[in-house]
């Protein structure tokens, strides 16, 4: 098996994608609870 | 439909197979056919696994669900974004530094030829019945809209997309990824604009949102915790995971998408793509088909959305109990529109009083509407004796060709067929290369050069375009069948994904335990689901544990000699 060791570690940009991604996600899903609260 | 349309149509199948065969010249190798020399940018492989996962049955299929059950299908993608993540940290790294042409292939690296082989086999029975039924549900909705016999459209999206698979391989089911993906947003958003435009006046977008939420058309989320429930939240961001864990992490016709990037974290970027839009892709459509079901109360919509069918009732002998039906739904939908209009009055500048009796009339009214209309279904199911009739895939494109301007038909026929093709031609390049590396090539001429396997790849491609095109030729009188197979697939998900957690998790799995914990899972998703009311959803998680569990007790108890143990 080849080791996937040597590039297993994300870079910088890789890494700021997974704090924006959290961030978008969690806003994302307070938004659509919103959205249900505010025209049920 | 309009001349007009017809043109826009027909050049934009031309125009797709034209782009695609260009890049023939591009696949002259066995990595540029299979993994495009893994040249792709980030983006447009990003664009390409999403138009992949969008199929036509997206479009029609779930702007249905949008107008008959609201957005509560949208928790279904609650996890997605958590899946990129946990992939772009396990799998994908291990696929692209093993430099893999296809996911199963790595299987063998780390277990042995039977795991490898045995998954590469329920993948290929699995994703070309669902090839099937991707060409098939799009395909009998527009034979009945276009007036076209069912074979017809089946190979109006089987064929062209066939070809340019065939020559162009997977850059081509790239790029032509890419531009139908543009076309599919561009139908999206013009379709949204129209509803909006002719939304009336005193209601307004506010106005048929506060309609559509006043029937719980708008619930976003569903806390019951309840195995049962398909769509909740708790099925939304648990199940589900399990469920896009499998299909992006191990289902070849997305891992070839993110194995023609360039590198392993523009793979990974790739897959945020989906991550950041999916949601909002998917509320968007569901969007659709909410708004649509407010159009609706304003615009009489047929009793039934399926002209077949209804043409069928009128000329039965129940013809007269149609007629009487009809009636009633016309009282009912004028009813309802006014009780909607005070509604929408209410909510503006009503007191409380005001507005609860205007909502428990409308209330009332959609009720009564949409009792009428499922005794017309009952009606439909008695004189057909299709006991599974359900007319919601025909809602949006009838809207489509009744209300939309010239032009824009044929533009939104054009992105249901480039949501068809783009999903189908993905799935043929991975069924050809499963089929070519994982038996042909492992089993059958392992010394043959690169020109001798093109040419088998080729063949293959154009074997499985034949076979998907005649699974959905056939799939109306197969349904049950493709139900069954398709319900087979789901057996297996779960439990293929246990055996890749196995292969990067657990230094101690070997073949045996992998192969036993993969028959165990599918047996233990085969008695949850035959036995037990616990929705699809939820058994990937029981596949996944089982095989996990079982591979690693079985690994233990009977050891791989040293030369097989793998990594």
């Amino acid at each position: 098996m080849n080791s996937p060791k040597s590039t297993n570690v994300p870079t910088g940009d890789v890494r700021k994608h997974y704090v924006r991604l959290l961030v978008v996600w969690i806003v994302t899903l307070l938004g659509l609870y919103a959205f249900q609260q505010y025209f049920s | 439909m309009h001349w007009i349309d017809w043109t826009i149509l027909i050049a934009y199948i031309v125009w797709i197979v034209g782009d695609g065969i260009r890049l023939t010249k591009k696949a002259d190798k066995l990595e540029g056919y299979f993994l495009a020399s893994r040249s792709i940018p980030w983006w447009a492989v990003g664009l390409s696994v999403m138009a992949t996962q969008l199929s036509a049955i997206t479009m029609i299929g779930t702007t249905g669900q949008g107008y008959a059950e609201g957005m509560r299908f949208i928790q279904f993608y609650y996890a997605l974004p958590l899946a990129m993540v946990i992939l772009s940290v396990t799998l994908v790294p291990f696929f692209h530094n093993a430099r893999v042409f296809t996911a199963y292939e790595y299987l063998e690296r780390r277990f042995d030829a039977k795991t490898r082989s045995f998954t590469a086999l329920l993948f290929l029975i699995s994703r070309a019945m669902a090839c099937g039924a991707v060409i098939s549900a799009p395909a009998v909705v527009l034979s009945v809209i276009l007036g076209f016999n069912v074979t017809v459209t089946c190979l109006l999206i089987g064929l062209p997309t066939a070809v340019y698979t065939i020559f162009g391989g997977v850059q081509a089911v790239t790029w032509t990824d890419v531009k139908q993906m543009f076309l599919i947003v561009f139908g999206l958003f013009a379709a949204l604009t129209v509803l909006v435009i002719n939304l009336p006046a005193e209601v307004g977008v506010t106005g048929a949102l506060k309609i559509a939420g006043s029937l719980g058309h708008l619930q976003t989320f569903d806390f019951r915790f309840d195995l049962t429930d398909r769509y909740t939240f708790w099925s939304g961001t648990i199940a589900a995971l399990f469920l896009f864990l499998s299909y992006f992490g191990t289902d070849q016709s997305q891992v070839q998408r993110y194995l023609t990037a360039r590198s392993v974290d523009e793979a990974r970027i790739s897959l945020f793509m989906s991550a950041y839009w999916k949601i909002p892709l998917q509320f968007l459509v569901l969007l659709i088909g909410v708004l649509i079901f407010v159009f609706y109360i304003f615009t009489p919509p047929p009793m039934l959305f399926n002209p077949v069918h209804d043409r069928a009732v009128r000329e039965s002998a129940r013809a007269g109990d149609y007629q009487v039906l009809e009636e009633q739904f016309t009282q009912a939908i004028a009813q309802r529109r006014q009780a909607a209009t005070q509604l929408a009055a209410a909510e503006r500048g009503g007191d409380a009083v005001t507005l609860g009796l205007a909502d428990a009339g409308f209330q009332g009214w959609n009720a009564e509407v949409n009792n009428i209309r499922g005794r017309a279904v009952t009606l439909v199911k008695e004189v057909s004796g299709d006991s599974s009739y359900n007319d919601v895939n025909f809602v949006f494109p009838t809207w489509v060709t009744t209300h939309l301007p010239i032009g824009l038909v044929g533009l939104i026929l054009a992105a249901i067929l480039a949501a068809a093709m783009s999903t189908v031609a993905a799935e043929l390049a991975s069924l050809s290369t499963a089929t070519v590396i994982d038996f042909y090539r492992r089993w059958v001429r392992p010394e043959a050069d690169d020109h001798h396997f093109l040419m088998v790849s080729r063949a293959a491609t154009a074997f499985w375009g034949l076979f998907a095109s005649v699974v959905a030729i056939y799939a109306v009188e197969l349904g049950s069948l493709i139900e069954v197979v398709n319900r087979f697939g789901s057996f297996f998900y779960g439990s293929i994904l246990g055996v890749f957690i196995l292969a990067i998790g657990s230094k101690r799995a070997n073949g045996h335990g992998a192969f036993v914990g993969l028959l165990a899972g599918m047996a233990a998703v085969g008695y949850v689901s035959a036995f037990t009311p616990v929705e699809f959803l939820w058994l990937n998680i029981v596949g996944a544990v089982t095989v996990y569990v079982v591979g690693i007790a079985v690994s233990v108890m009977i050891p791989a000699p040293p030369e097989s143990s793998g990594a």
